[in-house]
């Protein structure tokens, strides 16, 4: 035995320049109410589009609205929408995928291929007739961003269940007699918990991509409220004379995502890197 | 403390009887006619080479067989209650309560994120809806039992702080926590230093003595075996080919793969010489033959042996084998 030799896992600068970064958009979202900003919503016609300067960080837009406040506000709405929708996607995906991968068999089979067919169908369109009829509220917007982005997360979860439930540890607490809503909840979710994590965080930045093409659709957040999204979208129509409308809420959606990304590749080398400690 | 124990009918035996298993894909049944008796509060040891069906039996009474698993016949039977014929819910009843099972590798019958003392209680606290304190303590009495020193760190620890045999004697402690009525024990030291072997097994027979419990041990050795089971069953190629008490075993085996084995073993005393094996290697289910599936190695074999199922010859208390060449002995 060669006692206790830890080998010095590569550190990662993306994972810490990443989880800065992400802690930063994050927090100024948060204290973004309590800051000292102008009203994102308060127009001022006669100022009309003005490039950044000392007075407005950002610039203005067309209306006169304070474009550094309305960006911080946006940020509650794209990440509110990209957290709340992976939690949905999570939801589903890791009950979905546990009970398949438990039951096995016919019941497996017909699931995973339930998952085949909605892998097959255009699912924004999907979740744009899904606004349309029910209605473009934020709850909605969650619903379907959520149930569009489950699909992965219940093959990764059924994939794991799948080779858990014939581990020792396993059979040993059947053989106690448990029910199975215990084994899967005690004994199966926590030996799971580092995949899904890791699925998570790269789910976050794709349904927050999903709300800004949403929202540039004008199917998602409305106004007067704002998403980096809908930023974009309103930007995207006077890219000509205004370009910083576009501009700055794309870099900032661009970077957040960049860092989602990299946060979450840099968890899952983490991770692989504590379960072959070599 | 001590928990009073269930004031119950006498406890019944635990009895295979003619046990068909087929796996989809293969035509002959891996279990071929499984008969056994693990009679209350005494003790049955299971001998046989890997792949001859130990395993299948053991989970087939805990109900954990393979999904794939098909039941062609026979039943496995507690009293009047077909084990094989229960529904879930029914069968989780009898888990852990009547039925407890210690499994081969004490490395992967803990779950690596929770703690010994979580695992051991969860059935008390769950099930007999015993609060956490009062099923610590249990757990700390269990443990004490199975001479894990410390009880009080073990409880807290996590697997991979415990050492092999360490977790065996855990895995026994929680195995009978509850007081089960038999403990179905697959290979329990196999997986373990030889060194730690020996201590394993004596807590394995005290805590089933201590509890009268029936024990069913299943090993590939047959002297261990013979150290401490009062019955002994052979099984080769899915079909129990001899039985009885094990002194008869031991010394006038009379099926010819028992006297093989016997031959086979290492001893300490004597000269030493070269052991004499038995030749050839045991079938794979498909290659099994209609007749004895021994035929192919048996040195007494005769040309019919390959086709006609042996019948089984009863010795009474002695037990019984499936050997028609043998059986003329007298």
């Amino acid at each position: 035995m060669s006692g206790a030799v830890s080998l010095p896992i590569r550190k990662s600068w993306t994972l810490r320049v990443s989880f800065a970064f992400l802690l930063l958009v994050g927090g100024l979202a948060l204290a973004t109410p309590y800051l000292d900003l102008a009203d994102p919503d308060a127009q001022n016609l006669e100022l009309g589009p003005t490039a950044p300067s000392t007075e407005h960080w950002f610039g203005t837009d067309p209306l006169g609205r304070d474009l550094l406040s309305r960006t911080l506000y946006g940020a509650r709405i794209s990440l509110l929408v990209g957290l709340v929708g992976t939690a949905v996607a999570v939801g589903i995906g890791v009950l979905y995928g546990m009970l398949a991968g438990w039951w096995g068999g016919r019941a497996d089979l017909l699931m995973m291929r339930v998952v085949d067919l909605l892998y097959g169908l255009p699912y924004m369109f999907f979740v744009i007739v899904l606004m349309v009829w029910f209605g473009r509220s934020m709850i909605n917007l969650f619903i379907g961003l959520g149930a569009v982005s489950w699909l992965t997360m219940a093959r990764i979860v059924r994939g794991q269940v799948l080779s858990l439930r014939g581990r020792d540890y396993v059979l040993a607490a059947r053989a106690t007699g448990l029910p199975t809503r215990v084994i899967l909840r005690k004994h199966i979710l926590p030996n799971i918990a580092a995949p899904v994590l890791v699925y998570a965080t790269l789910t976050v930045p794709r349904v927050m991509l999903e709300e800004a093409f949403l929202s540039f659709l004008g199917l998602g957040v409305q106004p007067p409220a704002a998403s980096w999204g809908s930023l974009i979208s309103e930007g995207a129509v006077l890219f000509r004379e205004y370009p910083w409308l576009v501009l700055v809420p794309g870099a900032i959606l661009s970077v957040t995502l960049l860092a989602l990304n990299f946060f979450g590749d840099g968890l899952r080398d983490r991770m692989a890197a504590e379960d072959h400690p070599a | 403390m001590s928990r009073a124990k269930r004031v119950s009918a006498p406890v019944l035996d635990l009895v295979w009887d003619d046990l068909r298993l087929r796996f989809p894909g293969q035509k002959n049944p891996v279990l071929d006619g499984v008969g056994l008796r693990l009679e209350a509060g005494r003790t049955l040891g299971l001998l046989g080479e890997s792949g001859s069906g130990k395993s299948l039996s053991t989970l087939a009474a805990l109900g954990l067989l393979p999904r794939s698993a098909i039941h062609v016949g026979g039943t496995i039977r507690l009293g009047d209650t077909d084990l094989l014929s229960l529904d879930a819910r029914a069968r989780r009843r009898l888990l852990g309560a009547t039925l407890g099972a210690v499994f081969q590798d004490p490395s992967t019958a803990l779950n690596p994120y929770l703690t010994v003392g979580f695992q051991m209680s969860e059935g008390l606290r769950r099930i007999d809806g015993i609060p956490g304190r009062e099923a610590r303590e249990i757990c700390l009495e269990a443990l004490e039992t199975c001479r894990i020193r410390e009880p009080r760190r073990a409880l807290r620890s996590r697997p991979h702080e415990l050492s092999g045999g360490e977790k065996q004697r855990v895995l026994i402690a929680m195995a009978t926590v509850r007081h089960p009525d038999f403990l179905l024990a697959d290979e329990p030291t196999t997986a373990l230093d030889v060194a730690t072997r020996g201590a394993v097994l004596e807590v394995l027979l005290e805590r089933g003595h201590d509890l009268g419990m029936g024990l069913l041990l299943v090993s590939h050795d047959i002297f261990l075996l013979g150290e401490c089971v009062e019955q002994m069953a052979v099984m080769y190629a899915g079909r129990i080919v001899e039985s009885g008490p094990t002194r008869r075993l031991l010394t006038s085996p009379r099926h010819p793969y028992t006297r093989g084995l016997l031959a086979a073993a290492p001893r300490l005393e004597g000269p030493r010489g070269r052991l004499p094996e038995i030749p050839g290697h045991p079938p794979a289910v498909d290659e099994r033959l209609p007749g004895c599936p021994f035929a192919p190695r048996c040195s007494l074999a005769l040309p019919s042996c390959a086709q006609e199922r042996p019948a089984w010859v009863s010795l009474g208390e002695e037990g019984g084998f499936a050997c028609p060449v043998t059986e003329t002995e007298g």
